[in-house]
């Protein structure tokens, strides 16, 4: 009889052994690593890339861990130190003035955990104050509205294998001691539960399963699904993350253009859709925001306020010092959406042999503090205001959270 | 390879090592379309990277690590995808490889899919690619301690799938 290890090698030799490069795609990887192929790139200086042959767009399935917050803020300059386990961490350069008049930040945020539960938690001490229980399916979702004691959550249903899947919305109400006082069912649609709720409540919008690259929206109050679809000519890309912004108007996304996708009708970096428009074309309702890099290895978390003025970049890189050793640098940047130049660094931070991951990058909807999940379980508070970083210990994996 | 421009040394890392990265990104991603999009991003990024390569020895070192993470964000996304409960095409398989494999090796592959990413990573760079425990650690950032227990969870898990007694 065979072991494991046997089977194992006899089907890993049976399925990559007859793989062999093929001259078109060869043809193309060389062609895009010609020197003119490529744009010259800088640390930090993120503009838009230019396009390269690709043989099709990949395909980019669920954005479910990358995502892309985005809220209202006006930004000030901010100079970051931590302390418990930095490394490195001078202060780092600043060159924009603060400008930042932030409110009362709201006291509680939900978290949905990595293994599917969905808390309350005091935005002081992270501590869970309540516990919600999906009264139907998972929860697969969270998002803030526009009053504090106020979120959405959506669930997915139970059978793991219905295509296309069953999502419901529900409205969750808090008391101020954090407690869950109702779960209110909003509205039920067959389609992804990675949906993402208008801060009023008034609109879901999720990837649309009927084009090939696309974003429908639903309009709680009416029933109407208007659907935006990309991929016709010109406009080849992968959508893989969506936010609504404060007013509930604009929902933007992260687009990657395709390789040979050319124009600036598609290029790569943050987009604004209009949905108050009856549907169509993706690119031709939207208008470009920011720019980032599509290339690094870690596709970056990208926030940017309602109105485009000031969008942030969050990025990690790995450097092993030793073999036994990962030092693991977190940044946090804010950049000219105009220009993609990098404005002034709000995180340099590298920790020793720490998760490599990014998770959550998000501004609070007082526009005065910037949630940062650092991938210790800790989700770092920054006051953009007077520069503090507190860590508010979660004891958790983040999926996605709302505050 | 120090004296090399970018561009040269790319061309040259490609020429030598694209059958095995492309082997490795069919492997854990099982679709060529997309392993070939995985490498060709890998190359573009080492590129980007060259500047600030402390040994460019290490090169293919980082190739190895960008098609592995790039690889793992999709597997990813698949796992979460399958974890709320959203309907996604079945484990992938070319029409090529899957008239090649006999119903005992898809049985094997059914069960491979099932692990983690990071399970299945370890598994493909130890049985397939023969990688030694350090090399593994480089390519997923993580400590050889790590890849150890990792290899042997991975295939106990794997004989656990596949109704097999004792497997490791």
């Amino acid at each position: 009889m065979m072991t494991t290890e046997s089977r194992l090698r006899d089907l890993l030799g049976a399925l990559a052994d007859p793989v062999e490069p093929e001259p078109a795609w060869q043809e193309r990887v060389v062609a895009a690593m010609r020197p003119t192929s490529r744009p010259r790139r800088h640390r930090h200086s993120r503009r838009a890339v230019a396009p390269v042959p690709r043989r099709r767009p990949a395909r980019r399935l669920v954005p479910a861990l990358v995502a892309v917050f985005v809220l209202l803020v006006v930004a000030g300059a901010v100079v970051l130190t931590r302390g418990g386990h930095q490394d490195r961490g001078e202060p780092p350069a600043t060159t924009a003035t603060p400008t930042a008049t932030p409110g009362a930040a709201p006291p509680y945020f939900m978290l949905l955990q990595d293994d599917g539960g969905l808390t309350v938690r005091d935005a002081a001490t992270g501590l869970v104050t309540t516990t919600v229980q999906a009264p139907e399916g998972r929860w697969a979702q969270v998002d803030a509205s526009a009053e504090p004691l106020v979120f959405y959550a959506v669930s997915a249903a139970a059978q793991p294998n219905t295509y296309p899947p069953t999502a419901r919305v529900y409205r969750l109400a808090i008391n101020r001691a954090g407690g869950l006082v109702s779960t209110t069912p909003i509205y039920t649609w067959r389609g992804s539960a990675l949906a993402r709720i208008s801060p009023d409540g008034s609109k879901i919008a999720f990837q649309s399963d009927t084009v090939s690259t696309g974003i429908s929206v639903i309009n709680i109050g009416t029933g109407l699904t208007r659907t935006f679809s990309a991929n016709g000519a010109g406009t080849l890309g992968n959508l893989y993350s969506m936010r609504w912004s404060q007013d509930s108007r604009q929902l933007l996304y992260a687009w990657e253009a395709a390789r040979s996708a050319a124009g600036a009708g598609a290029r790569t970096g943050l987009w604004a859709l209009d949905t108050t428009r009856g549907g169509g074309d993706l690119i031709a309702a939207s208008r470009w925001v920011a720019t980032f890099d599509a290339l690094a290895d870690n596709q970056p978390l990208v926030t940017v306020d309602a109105h485009g003025m000031h969008s942030y970049v969050a990025t990690v890189e790995t450097h092993r010092p030793r073999l036994d050793d990962i030092d693991v640098t977190q940044q946090v940047v804010e950049v000219d959406p105009a220009t993609g130049r990098q404005i002034r660094v709000l995180l340099d931070v590298t920790h020793r042999n720490w998760q490599e991951k990014l998770g959550v990058l998000v501004v609070d909807p007082s526009g005065g503090f910037l949630m940062y999940d650092d991938g210790g379980q800790l989700i770092d508070a920054i006051d953009l205001a007077t520069s503090r970083v507190r860590s508010i210990p979660l004891n958790a994996e983040v999926r996605a959270l709302a505050w | 390879m120090a004296e090399l421009d970018a561009s040269e040394a790319a061309a040259l890392l490609f020429a030598a090592h694209q059958a095995g990265l492309l082997r490795l990104g069919v492997l854990l991603l099982g679709d060529r379309g997309a392993a070939e999009d995985v490498i060709q991003d890998a190359f573009i990024g080492l590129l980007n990277h060259w500047p600030r390569l402390r040994d460019p020895g290490k090169a293919l070192a980082y190739l190895r690590a960008s098609v592995v993470n790039r690889s793992r964000n999709q597997l990813r996304r698949k796992v979460i995808a399958r974890r709320i409960g959203i309907g996604m095409p079945p484990p992938e398989l070319s029409a090529e490889s899957a008239v090649l494999l006999t119903e005992e090796r898809k049985a094997v592959l059914v069960a491979l899919r099932r692990l983690p990413p990071r399970r299945q990573i370890v598994l493909v760079l130890r049985f397939y690619f023969d990688l030694t425990d350090d090399e593994i650690a480089e390519a997923l950032t993580i400590r050889p301690a790590t890849v150890r227990s990792t290899a042997t969870r991975a295939l106990r898990a794997l004989g656990a799938l596949l109704g097999e007694e004792a497997a490791a």
